[in-house]
């Protein structure tokens, strides 16, 4: 026994090596998860300050980029307006009137961003005190941008569309096909479609929007169009590249957006399949 | 160590990772080499130090660098790898007459060649840990490995400037 503890003393170096190793497995296994404490990550109040201040400082370099994109998205919502009063077109318009009373928005800035990992994340400056939950969609005037992974009180961390195991439901608008997005890893500006069958005549140019079928996202809000279209000759499934329609390398403020009526459907939806695996 | 020296050293690492967090983590070239700067800092830790002291320095280092990263367990799993590597790196690459006066594995200390066949297969082998857990496997092998090398080399490139901007002959000494 003795000997043993001889052992371990001489080789010491070698067992907190291995059980320090053994502590950042377990860690990355289990960050993977989609619970996960807030404190070890970007929206914890220390390293979301960090990012507060540090993107104060960047926000002076870019507020002419941002003031025309607040100014292009005041014009969209100034005409929004005016068409509303005559006649509710819901294709001209980024979220569907009829649904607008279902889900509320909570403006929010990007203070980190990242776009050239495999697994990307943002923090936004809002958290559970403005009413941010995990799971929430997150979109942009242009598009779908991700969906939050952690909350605090005054920060969250979203997984970015660009991140290699966040998929998205959505429908090519045009033939109406539900499909799966998800984000291969390598372009930040395009992001993969899976599960087109291959009777679907998909065609370049064709819209891309969020189903509303995971009740994240509301239907109908716009995710890109279509880039590249392939497919093998013994294939099931299209290769289809969609452009991303947001711009992934500024973004700045976003809405996060809140289901009222999630916890609902999910019920219901749930009581249906405990019934149908009986 | 005395505790000047160790405030010395305390200053240096909040340098290294205030710098990586607010300027390096930006700087990116071609979508394919990063720049992990932070470290630079295990790597240039003084020769006197404990083997178990750097193992927990590397910890808790990577695990700040996650905080930020949103990276839980991946540049932690890394910086440990490297900090048990470093003392027998640093054995087997012993330069002709040893370690005499040599505070530091440093380009100052040694020389800019020795530097280089020093820091490159550690880094090589720390970015290779954090852009594999990434990616989460193998697949994509080859982009992920043209990822490391490029990594590895503007590293490399950054933590020599450095050296020659900071740890200059008698400006730390």
């Amino acid at each position: 026994m003795r000997k043993l503890f001889q052992l371990i003393y001489q080789y010491r170096a070698f067992f907190i090596f291995l059980l320090l190793e053994v502590i950042s497995g377990w860690m990355i296994v289990n960050h993977n998860d989609y619970i996960s404490a807030s404190y070890f990550n970007s929206s914890s109040a220390v390293a979301g300050n960090v990012y507060k201040n540090k993107q104060a400082v960047q926000d002076y370099f870019q507020l002419a980029k941002i003031n025309k994109s607040l100014a292009k998205e005041n014009e969209r919502l100034r005409n929004q307006v005016s068409s509303d009063s005559l006649i509710v077109d819901s294709t001209s318009i980024g979220i569907p009137f009829d649904l607008s009373g279902q889900y509320e928005f909570i403006t929010g800035k990007v203070v980190n961003n990242s776009v050239h990992r495999f697994r990307n994340y943002f923090t936004l400056n809002k958290g559970s005190a403005d009413g941010v939950k995990e799971g929430m969609g997150v979109i942009n005037p242009n598009g779908v941008v991700g969906k939050i992974k952690s909350v605090s009180s005054n920060f969250s961390t979203a997984y970015s569309a660009l991140h290699s195991s966040l998929l998205i439901s959505v429908l090519i608008d045009e033939t109406e096909t539900l499909c799966t997005a998800h984000w291969s890893g390598e372009d930040p500006t395009e992001i993969s479609l899976e599960y087109v069958p291959r009777h679907i005549k998909v065609k370049k140019g064709m819209n891309v929007v969020s189903s509303g079928y995971d009740s994240i996202f509301p239907p109908g809000v716009k995710i890109g169009t279509v880039r590249n279209v392939a497919i093998d000759e013994e294939a099931t499934f299209y290769d289809i590249e969609v452009g991303l329609s947001a711009d992934f390398f500024s973004l700045d403020y976003v809405y996060v957006i809140g289901n009222k009526l999630k916890q609902e459907k999910d019920s219901l939806e749930q009581e249906l399949q405990t019934e149908y695996e009986q | 160590m005395n505790s000047s020296n160790n405030f010395k050293q305390i200053l240096i690492w909040v340098l290294f990772v205030a710098s990586q967090i607010l300027f390096a983590q930006n700087f990116v070239l071609y979508n394919r080499a990063f720049c992990f700067v932070y470290a630079g800092f295990l790597l240039l830790l003084p020769l006197g130090i404990s083997r178990n002291n750097i193992l927990l320095l590397g910890f808790f280092t990577g695990l700040v660098i996650d905080i930020f990263y949103n990276s839980l367990g991946t540049h932690m799993a890394a910086m440990t790898l490297i900090a048990f590597l470093r003392p027998i790196w640093l054995n087997a690459i012993t330069p002709r007459g040893g370690y005499e006066n040599v505070d530091s594995p440093s380009v100052k200390d040694l020389s800019l060649s020795w530097f280089l066949a020093y820091a490159m297969p550690l880094l090589f082998l720390h970015l290779a840990v954090v852009f594999f857990v990434e990616a989460g496997g193998f697949h994509m092998f080859f982009y992920v490995i043209s990822k490391v090398f490029l990594s590895t080399l503007l590293t490399v490139l950054v933590l020599v400037i450095l050296q020659y901007l900071f740890y200059s002959k008698g400006r730390f000494a």
